[in-house]
């Protein structure tokens, strides 16, 4: 099933086209990485899907409906983290997550304490999250992001901050939720955690489109044996072979 | 949207600053209290009469002089009242009678009469051109001997018995005019107050609600003969209206403490007690409640835009419509209660500093449409101040989060709110008095957002507001300030936070 579909979006703000041409889409379990240099245009493709800016030209379809039409109905089943989680840093991980919590219908104690066990904050999600060490904030802004069970999952840079174990832990957790049928896009510049979690790329340079296909097909843009690192720089780094 | 709204409170009422805030609230109600700026602490007491440097005066008066009459009468006046001891009542009498209660274009010295009396007699006797007949300079001396008589017999009862009777004769002089009929019973009133509830001269609250009612009557009296219709006339007759009868009900009913619920006090022997700071802590403490109001719409979204969190907010299954209004309702909960709290506070801290009992006593009011006083449960009416507030503290709200959505600024949004606020209470309020401004002053927002202005009957101090034009003004502003916003947060991007 269709959950995301991006057609020829664009964003310009005064004269300047910050990304324009993007068409894509994601389907249910799809893992699909979205790759690009610093200042590409990531996460305007991000905030354009999410609502955060306003859209130039196109469409955003989740689920069917229109982010610009039905923001609503679109963005009920989104979970997201956006350049980095932001939690109310006076409030106990609990009361942030209470209060994400309180934007769902459903969403009770007892889904919390699951996302909490989830993401492995048990013992520190009463503490105040200005406590938090950089990998526990990130482990409550995913909680925050999985709360309402989402159809679509969007991570921005989710590894940042965990150690190998917590690396370890959210391969796993990504897998999972895909194996449940959630599609999951997840802008990253960690490369080999891309190609451990991902089955496609969506590679972006200049604020264009410039690759949409599978893992294993992206990585034959460099050499039949290149790993994923050569591809992109071939691709999106710097000077394009093809 | 209730679950919104509980979000933004959790987000409130979990911040430390918030608490910190309610501490400075008891510190300033404490101090304040404790200071006492309301209770009157400079008493006058009238010194006697220099009889020796006003002969000395009169020794060097030609007695064609026009105030050579006037210059015997302070001399025969003052021996008279210097004769009796301090603090007698005597004194205080005489006192009343040397008190001058002018005002234009109406009488006001039949309750000089012992003081009238003895100027015929001295005009008669020493003036070499008076007109006073015969027949009239005897019948003065006569009424002169009995007041003296009187006031020599100790009983201040038999003294205003021969006023009132000595002032009903003068009612029935074919000679009187309407004006002078209306100052001698307006006297006459107020002597017989004296006796019915028993109230000797002396200086006390009592006292004080007499010389009060006498002014603010005579006043009354010179407004309403004067006709005009603008603003000032207008609130000064409001003003003697309120003051006339609640001082005759304190009078009626004993209560010996100031009733009035003005920041300023009126009286020299006002009673500050536990009671009347609870009623006026609105007036005192309204800007602490409004600069609160601002701090915490302000910060609503401006800290949520500094900390990043604004994208979580936005990418939630709401409209931003309902987000903005979600906050507006939260600051406006949370103000109420913070006014709750500080009338708790000063309920407490009045009761520690004056002391309990005077709770016990309600609110004392008057009902401007039926011209009557009431009573009314201290609470109730604390409640209904604040029911009045409500539009102020919502527009105010609304202004602060406007400002935030179009600016990034959050300081500079709280000072630019707190100046206008300022300068509308003050600079703006003072302007709107003046009649050839009404007609744009009317429309200003801060002139219609207090309700209270209506509450009990009241005319505003802008006599062309009415309560349902006060409600469309506040409307208006209300929606265009909400509409503006909501359409500005809906283009918004959200760019690096």
């Amino acid at each position: 099933m269709e959950v995301l579909k991006c057609e020829n979006l664009k964003k310009k703000i005064k004269n300047k086209v910050i990304v324009e041409n993007i068409s894509f889409s994601i389907n249910s379990g799809d893992v699909v990485g979205l790759i690009g240099a610093n200042g590409a245009g990531k996460t305007t493709i991000i905030k354009l899907i999410l609502g955060l800016i306003k859209i130039t030209e196109g469409t955003v379809l989740i689920n069917g409906f229109d982010i610009q039409k039905d923001f609503v109905k679109a963005i009920d089943k989104v979970g997201a983290i956006v350049e980095s989680p932001a939690s109310y840093m006076y409030l106990s991980g609990y009361d942030n997550l209470k209060i994400a919590a309180n934007n769902f219908k459903n969403i009770g104690k007892e889904r919390i304490n699951e996302v909490v066990k989830i993401v492995g904050l048990e013992n520190r999600i009463k503490d105040k999250v200005s406590t938090y060490s950089l990998g526990m904030k990130q482990r409550l802004g995913i909680a925050e992001a999985i709360l309402n069970h989402p159809e679509f999952l969007i991570l921005d840079e989710p590894t940042n901050g965990l150690d190998v174990e917590g690396i370890i832990e959210m391969r796993e957790l990504i897998k999972k939720l895909s194996d449940n049928g959630i599609a999951i896009l997840i802008s990253s510049h960690n490369l080999s955690e891309i190609d451990k979690v991902c089955n496609r790329i969506v590679a972006i340079k200049n604020g264009k489109l410039v690759a949409d296909d599978t893992i294993d097909n992206f990585k034959l843009i460099a050499s039949k044996d290149s790993t994923l690192e050569d591809a992109f720089i071939k691709k999106v780094g710097g000077t394009d072979i093809d | 949207m209730i679950k919104l709204i509980e979000n933004e409170l959790i987000k409130i009422f979990k911040k430390k600053s918030f608490y910190l805030l309610l501490l400075i609230i008891i510190i300033i109600i404490a101090l304040f209290n404790y200071a006492n700026p309301d209770q009157n602490k400079i008493f006058f007491r009238p010194l006697d009469f220099n009889i020796d440097a006003l002969e000395r005066a009169f020794e060097n008066m030609d007695k064609n002089d026009k105030f050579y009459v006037s210059q015997k009468l302070s001399i025969e006046f003052g021996k008279l009242y210097n004769s009796y001891s301090e603090n007698s009542w005597q004194k205080y009498a005489l006192g009343e009678e040397n008190t001058s209660h002018d005002v234009q274009d109406f009488p006001t010295n039949f309750y000089q009469d012992i003081k009238s009396n003895l100027t015929t007699i001295i005009d008669y006797e020493i003036n070499p051109n008076s007109n006073i007949q015969k027949s009239d300079y005897e019948e003065a001396q006569k009424i002169y001997k009995q007041y003296v008589q009187a006031l020599n017999n100790d009983d201040w009862k038999e003294f205003v018995a021969l006023k009132i009777k000595n002032l009903r004769q003068k009612t029935e002089s074919p000679s009187i005019t309407s004006d002078e009929k209306k100052s001698l019973n307006i006297e006459i009133e107020i002597y017989e107050y004296r006796l019915k509830y028993d109230i000797p001269f002396n200086d006390d609250i009592f006292n004080d609600y007499i010389s009060n009612w006498r002014s603010k009557q005579y006043l009354l009296e010179s407004c309403l003969k004067s006709n005009k219709s603008d603003s000032i006339y207008n609130k000064t007759i409001k003003n003697c209206k309120l003051n006339v009868a609640l001082n005759k009900y304190a009078l009626e009913n004993k209560i010996n403490y100031d009733i009035s619920d003005s920041a300023i006090t009126v009286l020299s022997h006002n009673k500050v007690d536990a009671r009347i700071s609870l009623i006026r802590s609105f007036k005192h403490f309204d800007i602490v409640i409004v600069a609160i109001a601002i701090y915490i719409a302000c910060t609503s979204i401006a800290e949520e835009k500094n900390k990043g969190t604004i994208k979580n907010l936005l990418t939630k299954p709401h409209k931003r419509s309902q987000i903005l209004i979600s906050k507006i309702l939260a600051c406006v909960i949370t103000i109420i209660i913070t006014t709750l709290f500080m009338i708790l506070v000063q309920y407490i801290v009045g009761g520690i500093i004056f002391g309990f009992d005077s709770y016990s006593i309600g609110y004392i009011g008057y009902n401007y449409t039926s011209n009557s006083v009431f009573t009314l449960n201290l609470f109730v009416y604390l409640l209904l101040l604040l029911l009045c507030k409500l539009p102020m503290y919502f527009i105010i709200v609304t202004f602060c989060i406007f400002m935030s959505v179009m600016n990034n600024h959050s300081v500079m949004t709280m000072i630019l709110t707190l100046i206008i606020f300022f300068i509308c209470s003050t600079v703006i309020a003072q302007w709107s008095e003046i009649s050839a401004l009404t007609p744009i002053a009317k429309y200003f927002i801060t002139n219609n957002w207090d309700f209270s202005i209506y509450l009990f009957g009241r005319i505003p101090d802008i006599n062309v507001l009415t309560l349902p034009f006060s409600v469309c003004i506040c409307l208006i502003y209300e929606i265009a300030l909400l509409g503006i916003a909501i359409r500005h947060f809906a283009k918004k991007d959200i760019y690096n936070i």
